[in-house]
């Protein structure tokens, strides 16, 4: 990896928009997209002409869906850019909108994720390597498979696993954005097995929605007078695949391990340095793995952690605050944008009652079909 | 045929001794099954440098979980998926053969294809 651009010139968040994840609806996705658009754009203060750029994030609208949405914002004739990075499609998005603005060529970027949950299509299913699973292996099985393995190994029990999700599901009752916004007991969340030790309330929805967030750079913030302490940077933006591991390597956790490693070293800083974490928690096991892969705890000890409230907001660090993808949802295209959304609100302090006690530094982390890794590392802007 | 979970395997087929179809790259000695069609992906050698070769449907039970949701009617719920780390060493996804004996995460285990599908049941 070369020299980390977002040293060079910094990039700022400066606006944040939503439209809430929810159920497969009727509701067109241009509708939901220019939700989240002019949400981000009356909080960054910017009107949509200063936006010289557009990464739009989805992974299953198909073709061009960017400039149709767009243009009904007032056709500008700005650069836009689809992307698809499969679940990590709307980190991708921040990622180039991130480079854009260091390099230099933009000085306000929109990233927006937006989908919709219909037209299923996944290219490594059709790229003729075969397997013998003949359709019996799903993802809730992959994580049911790791979570046993996980369990045997360090004698976590079913119910520290579902901590993750009594915990996320708490997180997400308190969050107006999310698809799920109901606590739940243990008892509830150890009800109904889909696979393993995984039940329904441990996998994620996967809905509709959308998010938006705008990146300036320094030169936009003085220009436009935006407040720094509401604009957190963005201090590093990892992304890596998954590399050909010795047969056995668990692979989700070292690529996590490998991806966030950058990130922290691009950051300058410590992983237990975080006071907030984002995670890819599609499924409940997933939070516990990528926590302890990320370095913030050691191995086999995140399952006593959880019990012990060290990632519930006002704990050591908040762990998904938004819900995560388990119960804010996971509608893809939106997921990563959705995060570094939820990261800035906190680093603002202005995440209400989700907001976790002086919150500096944050982290956001997606994977995706393939596998994929994308990872930032956010820091609060003067206090 | 057998009524018990999945449904794989009728009655008096038992997997015993099967040999998986693979590939073994000349160049860094990575082994594929099913064969590699492309490429090596450790090395990226070229198809030329992969040769063919036999993989026995033998190993370890690196996890399992029994399956009681699924979107289509086959396999027929519940049903067991069991990954295992092959002797000649990639890791696999397979089913615990119809009426087959519980495994551990540890035992050896045994497999064929049936179906398109790796059914495994512990090593007698
Ligand atoms: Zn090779």
């Amino acid at each position: 990896m070369g020299r980390n651009p977002l040293a060079d010139r910094p990039v700022h968040v400066v606006g944040i928009g939503l439209h809430r994840y929810q159920a497969a609806s009727p509701t067109p996705f241009v509708e939901l997209g220019l939700t989240a658009v002019r949400a981000a754009l009356a909080d960054s203060g910017l009107r949509w002409p200063d936006v010289e750029a557009a990464f739009v994030g989805s992974a299953l609208l198909g073709m061009a869906p960017g400039r149709v949405m767009l243009s009904r914002l007032g056709a500008t004739g700005l650069a836009i850019q689809q992307v698809e990075n499969a679940s990590a499609s709307g980190s991708t998005a921040v990622a180039l909108a991130a480079l854009e603005v260091a390099s230099g060529r933009s000085d306000v970027v929109l990233a927006v994720g937006v989908d919709k949950a219909e037209g299923w299509r996944v290219a490594p299913a059709s790229a003729g390597l075969g397997n013998y699973e003949a359709g019996s292996v799903v993802p809730f099985t992959h994580f049911a498979l790791l979570a046993e393995d996980y369990r045997h190994r360090y004698g976590t029990t079913a119910e520290q696993v579902a901590r993750v999700a009594v915990k996320n599901h708490a997180n997400g009752a308190r969050n107006p954005y999310a698809q799920r916004q109901k606590v739940r007991t243990l008892d509830e969340v150890l009800s109904d097995p889909i696979s393993g030790s995984m039940t329904r309330l441990q996998c994620c929805p996967v809905g509709e929605g959308a998010a938006a967030v705008i990146l300036a750079s320094d030169e936009a913030l003085a220009r436009f007078g935006i407040d720094p302490r509401r604009a957190p940077r963005i201090l590093s933006s990892v992304t890596r695949s998954e590399a050909a591991y010795p047969p056995g390597t668990p692979i989700d956790a070292t690529l996590t391990a490998q991806t966030t490693k950058l990130a922290f070293d691009d950051a300058g800083i410590a992983p237990t340095d975080l006071d907030v974490i984002e995670v890819h928690d599609a499924f409940s096991i997933e939070e516990l793995l990528y926590l302890e892969a990320m370095g913030f705890c050691g191995p086999g000890e995140a399952g006593p952690l959880i019990e012990q409230g060290a990632f519930d907001i006002g704990g050591r660090c908040a762990v998904s605050p938004s819900g995560g993808l388990l119960a804010m949802g996971h509608p893809l295209g939106p997921t990563g944008v959705g995060q570094v959304a939820e990261v800035t609100r906190q680093l603002r302090g202005e995440a209400g009652d989700r907001q976790q006690p002086a919150a500096r530094l944050g982290l956001t982390h997606m994977v995706g079909i393939g596998a994929v890794c994308v990872v930032h590392v956010l820091a609060a802007g003067p206090s | 045929m057998s009524a018990t979970p999945g449904g794989i395997i009728p009655n008096g087929t038992r997997p015993v001794g099967t040999k998986l179809n693979g590939t073994r790259c000349r160049t860094c000695g990575r082994v594929a099954t099913p064969p590699e069609p492309y490429g090596c992906e450790q090395c990226g050698a070229l198809i030329d440098s992969l040769e063919a070769i036999e993989v026995a449907a033998t190993g370890v039970v690196h996890s399992s979980a029994v399956v009681h949701r699924h979107h289509r009617p086959d396999p027929v719920t519940p049903f067991t998926v069991i990954e295992v780390v092959l002797d000649d060493g990639p890791a696999l996804k397979g089913l615990l053969v119809a009426d087959g004996e519980a495994v551990a995460i540890g035992d050896r285990v045994q497999g064929t294809v049936q179906d398109g599908r790796l059914v495994l049941e512990k090593e007698r």
